[in-house]
């Protein structure tokens, strides 16, 4: 199957808000309020999935199976360290992937 | 330097005025202005007259008992004279400080009771990006947190608008593209726009919506602050869980803020 990088974003995008979860400093910048249940179950359906729209399938489903081994942690120190860095690693290939996405032939939003 | 008797009485009708005028009567001043035309009986009247003020009283004892001297013993004229001029200073110096208390006292007048802040109002800090999005999502109505204060003293750091404001306005002033503030930002935006776009069925928006915010320039991540109208919100305001001084509203209107700082 082609590289989809919609689903790519968007796998990235679920990965990194469940960890950003543990960061309450980070709700203010939220413009909605996620049901966990939502992330959940979309994570659910990643991990279900043979990822064939991926490059790197494998790459994908450890990050998935590392996001998974945290929730409902009761996190130590040492834990958050790791979280964080985590964190910004899954915010940063959500972004990663989002630049191939393209918005061929639609003004943004924000000029209509 | 010998001094005519018609300059001593002008002398001391100038420092009779002064002396009066020192003492901020308009009336008394004007008063002196009308009597004071080389007559001296007149001036000893307003003098007189004087005594009744007790501020004045000092002052005008000095000035009968120059006049008296000066009236009644030629030979002294020219000592009173240097005694006027002595006199003459003094008042000129109490006139200053009493400008000066004058003027001080104007600004004390001034300095009343700070009015302290309004507990009706909140404040927040929205990029220009985060507006649009908001705008995008929810038409007419933003889903915004904001604090009591503008620089919330309770709240951590990322809950304080001015601690918010001053670090993205500086990422976006100095170029900070790769700033770790503004990539959170843009992540959020995208996270919310996937969610949002998700669950209202209107997934064929997503991919453009999503590029659209991927690559949108830093200078649309320009904050805004706003004041929020608190008191207006009623039970639409919730509580925030971590800090006690911050708020959530899923629905602010437009009518209901201002932009403070553009």
């Amino acid at each position: 199957m082609e590289y989809d990088a919609l689903k790519a974003t968007q796998a990235y995008l679920i990965l990194w808000k469940l960890i950003d979860r543990y960061f309450p400093e980070s709700r203010w910048l939220e413009l909605t309020d996620i049901p966990s249940e939502v992330l959940s179950s979309r994570i659910d359906t990643l991990a279900n999935d043979q990822l064939s729209w991926f490059p790197e399938p494998e790459k994908l489903k450890d990050d998935i199976a590392k996001v998974k081994s945290f929730q409902g942690d009761l996190l130590a120190e040492d834990t958050i360290v790791r979280l964080s860095s985590l964190r910004t690693y899954l915010r940063d290939c959500a972004l990663e992937y989002a630049s191939g996405l393209s918005a061929e032939g639609d003004e943004p939003f924000w000029q209509r | 330097m010998q001094r005519t008797e018609e300059e001593l009485l002008g002398i001391f009708q100038g420092l009779l005025l002064k002396c009066l005028l020192v003492f901020g009567d308009n009336a008394w001043a004007e008063k002196v202005v009308e009597l004071c035309q080389g007559d001296g009986e007149k001036v000893r009247k307003v003098l007189d007259a004087a005594f009744i003020d007790p501020r004045f009283i000092a002052c005008a004892q000095a000035l009968e008992s120059v006049e008296r001297e000066i009236l009644s013993n030629q030979d002294l004229r020219q000592k009173h004279i240097e005694s006027l001029l002595a006199l003459r200073d003094t008042i000129d110096k109490q006139a200053k400080q009493r400008a000066r208390v004058r003027e001080e006292t104007r600004y004390m007048l001034n300095l009343v009771p700070y009015p302290g802040r309004s507990a009706s109002d909140g404040y927040s800090s929205q990029t220009w990006l985060a507006i649009k999005v908001n705008e995008y999502l929810h038409s007419g109505s933003y889903y915004c947190w904001f604090a009591g204060s503008l620089n919330s003293m309770t709240n951590g750091d990322d809950s304080n608008p001015i601690w918010l404001y001053l670090l993205i306005d500086r990422a976006v002033s100095q170029g900070g593209i790769n700033n770790s503030k503004i990539k959170d930002i843009r992540a959020n935006l995208m996270s919310a726009v996937d969610a949002e776009l998700t669950a209202q069925g209107r997934t064929s928006e997503i991919s453009a919506a999503l590029a659209a915010i991927a690559k949108a320039p830093l200078d649309l991540f320009t904050p805004q602050i706003w004041r929020i109208k608190r008191g207006a919100l009623g039970a639409r305001c919730a509580k925030g869980l971590y800090y006690p001084d911050e708020f959530l509203v899923a629905d602010l209107k437009p009518g209901e803020f201002t932009v403070i700082v553009p």
